[in-house]
């Protein structure tokens, strides 16, 4: 005689299943009320002669000393940022990139991911600067219990920029200083975009690291913020994933939305990469018949610019995707290509 | 060993031709359903006239690709796994064990972080890692003979170790993992006719040896002692097996990335339905396994479309309770 299931099972399995289902509803709630602001919401809330209260990514109102005389930066694009908005450190992570000339000699705490809090506190800072994700959040107790002030920001694409470039200015109390960047910034950016002819705009695809994986970046990411300011259209655009700036798409709906133009991010060597990757694309006949593979139109983004956080450098990487979108407004790509590769392997950064 | 005559073999034979006919169906949906709906006629329009444009692209080039990949991935994982359990005459027993999946991982991690330029060479390197993940396990398991305990034992070392590379690869190119992780759940997208050419002849090869070596394990499964006085050469046998499961795991994996579930369960989900015989849950498990990657990888499409769910997500989700519903059914067959 066969025994029957567990009785609670099925209303477990049910209320897993609810879960799920809950779950995959709230993570892809309607998110394509993400305009790009003109002047972004300021992350300030209010200041006094001596301290500056901010919104944190999460919501909450903290407050900061101002002028911090030993900071430590546990990544390397804020702390690129926080030089240009007239700070100075202590300690900063490890990496190449992004690291202003200032900065290079500085005692190095390990990666950011896993950095070393013992030889963080032995600095004696008195302020933290990280980014909002889980490892620097799990230091938060530590570093309340040890009396370390801390900001923790969120740093994904061009708007983030200008909110932390008055941020910190703020901080620094350069705040005269951190107007003039974001205006010269900005006047930059809007003069490509005032370039743009009105009509027909690009659809885009912005796939990451290779294609065997599809993944995607999304309107919120850096480059996907960048395309749709500049007027083009990301296929992926409007679907799903509220605080995702990637996502696993499908190679068939792909297809059926036959991008104008894709571009790639990746984590390699861009020139080692190109032509072979160019050549698989032409060679298997699902990629081979999207129209933007059909008129050439692939293009790997150079990383210090799309990949990493190019701050300061926005400009140039508005100007190189302005390129890619309307090369008959903006002139052709390969000219631009190589003055601006040669003037990343000049600043380093 | 009962005749093929009797009414228990019947029996089994019936549910093999359901499990043939569960394998079809899975096919066919796979087939039908995706990103692009169209209604059946003209999906079968669309499939075999090129002139149709770009359905006949999608579905010819996208979605039969993909499902012929998932189908002979669920073959060889299962059928590795099915071996893998007879020959170590241990339940947990599974390619995890023997090294293939940390071999292929860390050797996935290592092209996917350290070489992300030479991506292209991830499927025949993580092969390799397999097999070579695997090799290591054998020699070190290797005493005077080899004995399944010592073998499993040597498997979880090496994977704990190779598992410490990949886990520290890992932490220290953080701002890199992204790339590594569809590779480390396990996944079907992007699959190509490339894929399939490269995993048919494994296939193959794993059918084949399943439909004949079923009475083989059949003795192995009685102990080494009694196999032997039935003049087996119990040995030979076992490493003849671990070989072809190794195979079969390692490009099953090097293809699909990390997709644990299926080698260690199907197998189990398969006894449970057809019974202990080989010659009967070999071929079970070639199309239980099929049939369940090919309906979960559809579902994997079409969930969350146009976001893909891994595969292995939703394999482990399902697959798992399902599992256990059949294992607390507990089928009057055992």
């Amino acid at each position: 005689m066969p025994r029957r299931p567990l009785p609670w099972l099925t209303p477990v399995f049910a209320a897993a299943f609810a879960a799920t289902v809950c779950l995959v509803c709230d993570v892809t709630a309607d998110t394509r009320n993400n305009e790009i602001h003109p002047n972004p919401p300021s992350l300030i809330v209010a200041q006094t002669t001596d301290t500056v209260t901010y919104r944190t990514p999460d919501g909450r109102r903290l407050q900061l000393s101002k002028h911090p005389r030993r900071t430590v930066v546990l990544l390397t694009s804020l702390l690129d940022l926080w030089y240009q908005a007239g700070g100075t450190a202590v300690g900063r992570c490890a990496g190449d990139l992004n690291v202003p000339f200032e900065a290079r000699e500085l005692p190095i705490l390990g990666t950011f991911a896993n950095p070393n809090i013992e030889k963080m506190i032995q600095l004696e800072p008195d302020l933290v600067i990280a980014t909002d994700v889980g490892a620097f959040r799990a230091m938060v107790p530590l570093l309340e219990a040890n009396g370390i002030a801390y900001l923790l920001v969120r740093y994904v694409n061009y708007t983030d920029y200008l909110a932390l470039v008055e941020l910190f200015s703020t901080i620094n109390g350069n705040t005269t200083q951190g107007r003039r960047i974001v205006a010269g910034v900005s006047a930059q950016i809007d003069d490509f975009i005032a370039q743009i002819p009105p009509l027909p705009q690009p659809r885009v695809l912005i796939v990451f690291t290779s294609p065997n994986l599809i993944s995607c970046e999304l309107a919120e990411s850096q480059t996907g913020e960048m395309v749709r300011m500049l007027g083009g259209v990301n296929i992926i655009d409007g679907s799903f994933f509220k605080s995702n700036s990637r996502v696993n798409f499908s190679l068939e709906r792909i297809a059926l939305l036959d991008p104008d133009i894709i571009l790639i991010n990746t984590m390699g060597d861009v020139d080692a990469c190109k032509e072979r990757l160019l050549h698989e694309l032409a060679a298997n006949s699902a990629w081979a018949a999207l129209r933007a593979v059909r008129r050439g139109r692939v293009h790997y983004l150079p990383k210090s610019l799309f990949l990493y956080k190019p701050s300061a450098h926005y400009p140039r990487a508005f100007r190189y995707l302005a390129t890619i979108l309307y090369p008959e407004v903006f002139g052709s790509l390969p000219a631009i290509n190589s003055s601006l590769e040669a003037a990343d392997n000049a600043t380093a950064f | 060993m009962p005749p093929l005559s009797n009414r228990r073999t019947r029996h089994r034979l019936t549910i093999l031709s359901g499990l043939a006919m569960l394998c079809a169906a899975a096919f066919a949906l796979s087939v039908s359903l995706g990103a692009l709906r169209l209604p059946l006629p003209a999906l079968w329009t669309a499939m075999f006239d090129p002139s149709v444009g770009v359905h006949h692209q999608i579905l010819w080039s996208i979605r039969l690709p993909r499902t012929l990949v998932a189908g002979m991935v669920g073959i060889c994982l299962s059928l590795s796994g099915c071996l893998l359990q007879a020959v170590m005459r241990n339940p947990l027993a599974a390619p995890n064990l023997i090294g293939v999946s940390s071999g292929a991982g860390l050797a996935g991690v290592v092209i996917l972080i350290l070489f992300p330029n030479a991506y292209y060479l991830l499927t025949p390197v993580a092969f390799a890692g397999a097999l070579g993940a695997t090799l290591l396990v054998y020699l070190l398991a290797w005493q005077h003979g080899l004995r399944p305990i010592r073998l499993i034992l040597a498997g979880v070392a090496v994977s704990s170790f190779l598992g410490a590379w990949i886990t520290g690869l890992m932490i220290f190119y953080p701002d890199r993992v992204h790339s590594v992780l569809g590779f480390m759940v396990g996944g079907l997208a992007a699959r190509g006719w490339i894929h399939v050419h490269i995993l048919w002849p494994y296939a193959a090869i794993g059918l084949t040896g399943a439909l004949l070596s079923g009475r083989r394990l059949n003795l192995l499964m009685l102990g080494d002692d009694t196999a032997r006085s039935l003049g087996m050469a119990v040995e030979r046998s076992r490493l003849l097996f671990i070989v072809l499961a190794a195979l079969l795991a390692a490009a099953a994996v090097s293809v699909a990335g990390l997709l644990g579930f299926v080698g260690l369960m199907v197998p189990h989900i398969t006894r449970l339905i057809i019974g202990e015989d080989h010659r009967f849950l070999l071929p079970g498990c070639a199309l239980m396994g099929a049939a369940l990657l090919m309906a979960c990888d559809t579902l994997a499409r079409v969930a969350l479309d146009p976001v893909e769910v891994p595969v292995g997500i939703i394999m482990a989700l399902l697959g798992a309770p399902f599992f256990l519903y059949l294992l607390r059914m507990n089928m009057p067959q055992r």
